[in-house]
């Protein structure tokens, strides 16, 4: 509700927002249910092609076996596993080096082309390179999931840091605090919305690379199965994994919403957000 | 800010010395080049079939831009213009569309995050079965991916537009084509180009997968065939040219973003520099 | 001109007529009463004041006016015909200047806005009459700056402007001045009497500025707090042409100013 609820900031609106609100949701889930119902239904009247499109309940089907087949889930942890480890990675380097590129201008002038033409090179593209190098592993998956992820946590982070208060940087400059104790009191805070959102982008970014990694490099994961069920032939089984990415990128992306206004609850964005 | 207030405070940022610019020019490219000069040497007798020499792989890729300029890299850009533009059409119509009826876009709000949520990539294998292998679902992908930020960011600015500019057309009555395409749409620009932003550098992406997963052309083609052949002075080369389309059509969005946008950013250093 | 020449010659209905018009929001035990029961007419060519305490809904009642509100009862009518959305022969300049002019559209394209709609209107006409209009309020080189390039005190005077070129026969006018330094404010007042010499209009002014209500109107309005009531209408017997200086030390104009001052002070308790 988070992004709904920002946005009804104008005049009379906010008003009668509550009762709205139950509205849009009642509303909401008469649309999903609706859609549901419109997909079965026009699949048996064979308005959608069953050589194309599988029937909503055939794919519910699949979607529910799917769910009690230990083979999916090492196939899930494979791809979950590859995705934290990735960003995890990308946050360790790509935080101090965004601090450092934001602080230091020389530093940030100096890289600023070179970071440019590495982050607009779409990242999958280097999928066949590390293929060869490290074939179709876990390990080719994390590679990726670091080049694709660290920029915006780099880009997040110079914004952060340039955009610290100037007076803010002062006051502490004149208390003598020691380099160290600057950067952990002052700019590390001040940048942390901007951090938030890098980490989301990464998230969500590092997702999108596993999955291909999986895809395109043949590495194991729910990918690579969704690659699989797609060659062999079978439609209701491909669609139920792309529902299921589908379920698993939206509940990553609520939770991501919810976690960072948790973790920036001090800051105006949020509080202006809260109804 | 009166205007000659403005008109002197640009000519104080443009007029740097020479010197001066010259000293940025020189503080921004001497590690490229440096690196380039190492990558060079450093590659030069390479004996490694990963990483050959850096002058082989431009010598590929100048073999590319000549010999596979028409057959591969055209179509390339061609399906990404295409994708992109359904894309942007689309994009802006339909959120223009939602953005105007609340309740409309409320009832199709987690239908549409859903939807949104769907990485790109994976939808490859179901576009490959409706449309086959070739143009057509190459354009496809890139314009279901890279529907969804325009989409999404043309709703958001719709609804934040401001309740008094409303107003103004209103009162004024203006037609519904002034009221969208003059008033709302414009209000809107700057999160819509900020969702085509992030359409541009996804639909580079999706034209890649694509070309790896089902092609006989485009660059991502010739990268993964070169790759699966040995011939790394190709793939390296095909592999330094996507990094180059990819930032070049960031440049150039980025330049039609300060074109389209010079008026946001007259109001914001205006404000900035406190009203009078 | 004072009203009472104008009703003699003018036997139709006044240009704007505006019958026990009340606006409540909510219902129930949240309901807020912001106006309660306003009734006044404004004849052609003349301007009345609306003064009152700040926080009465006097930009409410603007709006009823305007038909961009609802009022909850009464009616407003312009001439004859029965104001329920915007009527074409209606124009509002509003408060905030930096909020309704459209950042994105030249100063001369901001103008030209609201013509687009008006029907016969060829382009070049359209583009004659932007030109004419913001070289009435002293504006006829600036059509291709943007109003972010140009001081508050000039993006107002595009505002009117673009009023002007819209040729409404009532302007409403919403606390034009209330955000632009006391210098351009008494310009844009001075503005003002020239337009009203110049067009035919009734302009209607919103304004917590006593000196300006008085200044500037035939008739001044004065409002209560919230319910908004009228509390008096006050007849401004100054003579044109006004002048700011030699017109606000006349003892006329003082006694106005401080009659009104003191309605004020009584509603407000």
């Amino acid at each position: 509700m988070t992004a709904a609820a920002g946005r009804e900031r104008s005049g009379g609106a906010a008003r009668r927002a509550p009762h709205r609100r139950t509205r849009g949701r009642m509303s909401s889930i008469i649309t999903v249910i609706a859609a549901l119902a419109a997909w079965e239904v026009s699949s048996r009247l064979g308005i959608l092609p069953n050589s194309v499109f599988p029937s909503m309940s055939q794919t519910a089907t699949r979607l529910g076996e799917l769910l009690i087949d230990p083979l999916f889930w090492a196939a899930f942890v494979e791809t979950v596993v590859s995705w934290i480890v990735g960003v995890l990675i990308a946050a360790a380097i790509g935080i101090p080096v965004g601090m450092v590129l934001g602080r230091v201008a020389f530093a940030y002038r100096s890289t600023r082309l070179l970071v440019d033409f590495l982050r607009t090179i779409p990242s999958i593209a280097v999928i066949p390179l590390i293929t060869l190098l490290f074939g179709a592993t876990m390990q080719m998956k994390i590679i990726l999931i670091v080049y694709g992820a660290v920029w915006p946590l780099v880009l997040q982070m110079i914004y952060g840091v340039r955009d610290t208060d100037k007076v803010l940087v002062d006051t502490v400059h004149s208390y003598k605090v020691s380099k160290w104790r600057a950067a952990a009191s002052v700019l590390f805070p001040s940048a942390l919305p901007y951090l938030v959102t890098g980490m989301r982008i990464s998230i969500v970014v590092g997702l999108l690379l596993a999955i291909s990694a999986e895809m395109l490099g043949s590495a194991p994961g729910i990918g690579l199965e969704l690659a699989l069920a797609q060659t062999g032939g079978d439609l209701s089984l491909t669609y139920a994994y792309i529902v299921f990415i589908g379920l698993v990128a939206v509940l990553v992306d609520i939770l991501l919403r919810r976690l960072s206004r948790v973790v920036l609850f001090w800051h105006a964005s949020v509080r202006e957000e809260k109804p | 800010m009166s205007t000659e207030a403005i008109v002197t405070a640009t000519r104080a940022r443009a007029g740097k010395t020479p010197k001066r610019r010259a000293l940025t020019i020189i503080t921004e490219i001497w590690l490229p080049i440096l690196l380039f000069a190492i990558w060079w040497f450093a590659s030069a007798d390479s004996t490694s079939i990963y990483f050959p020499s850096l002058q082989s792989i431009l010598e590929a890729l100048g073999e590319m831009l000549t010999q596979r300029f028409a057959s591969d890299i055209v179509p390339s850009l061609q399906n990404l213009g295409m994708g992109l533009l359904i894309a942007i059409v689309s994009g802006i119509a339909i959120g223009a569309l939602l953005g105007l009826s609340p309740g409309l876009y409320r009832a199709f709000q987690p239908l549409l995050e859903f939807m949104r949520a769907i990485p790109g990539v994976a939808l490859l294998p179901v576009m490959l079965v409706i449309f086959g292998i070739g143009s057509s679902m190459k354009i496809a992908v890139i314009a279901f991916g890279a529907f969804w930020p325009i989409m999404m960011n043309t709703v958001d600015g719709v609804l934040s537009v401001d309740g008094m500019t409303r107003e103004v057309s209103k009162s004024y009555r203006l037609s519904r084509f002034d009221h969208v395409l003059r008033v709302v749409l414009p209000a809107a620009s700057p999160q819509i180009i900020s969702g085509m932003r992030l359409s541009v550098s996804l639909s580079v992406i999706l034209i890649v997968a694509s070309e790896y997963i089902a092609s006989t052309e485009g660059i991502g083609y010739i990268e993964l065939m070169s790759a699966r052949m040995y011939q790394m002075d190709t793939m390296w080369a095909s592999l330094l040219l996507l990094g180059v389309l990819g930032y070049v059509a960031n440049v150039l969005f980025r330049y039609v973003e300060h074109v389209v946008l010079r008026w946001h950013r007259g109001v914001r250093g205006n404000t900035q520099g406190g009203q009078g | 001109m004072t009203q009472l020449t104008v009703e003699k010659e003018q036997l139709v209905r006044p240009a704007l007529t505006v019958s026990g018009i009340s606006k409540t929001y909510g219902t129930g035990a949240e309901a807020r009463q912001i106006l309660g029961d306003i009734t006044f007419e404004a004849y052609d060519n003349e301007t009345v004041s609306i003064v009152g305490p700040s926080g009465a809904g006097k930009t409410t009642l603007l709006r009823c006016l305007a038909g961009l509100l609802e009022p909850t009862s009464g009616t407003v009518h312009l001439r004859d015909q029965l104001v329920t959305s915007p009527p074409e022969q209606l124009a509002v300049v509003f408060q905030d200047y930096s909020r309704s002019l459209m950042p994105w559209l030249t100063v001369q394209a901001n103008v030209e806005l609201p013509l687009r709609g008006k029907a016969g209107l060829t382009k070049t006409e359209r583009h004659e009459r932007a030109r004419e209009s913001l070289e009435s309020v002293g504006l006829g080189s600036s059509g291709k700056l943007y109003p972010w390039q140009l001081s508050g005190g000039m993006q107002q005077r595009v505002a009117i402007a673009r009023a002007l070129a819209y040729q409404p026969t009532v302007l409403l006018m919403d606390e034009p001045f209330a955000s632009v330094d006391a210098q351009t404010r008494s310009d844009l007042e001075d503005l003002t009497h020239r337009i009203k010499a110049r067009y035919n209009m009734t302009i209607l002014l919103v304004t917590h500025d006593i000196e300006e209500s008085v200044y500037l109107g035939d008739r001044v309005i004065v409002m209560s707090g919230t319910p908004t009531t009228v509390t008096e209408i006050v007849p401004v017997d100054i003579p044109y042409p006004r002048d700011q200086i030699t017109t606000k030390s006349t003892r006329e104009f003082a006694e106005l100013r401080a009659h009104v001052l003191s309605q004020i002070r009584t509603t407000t308790g």
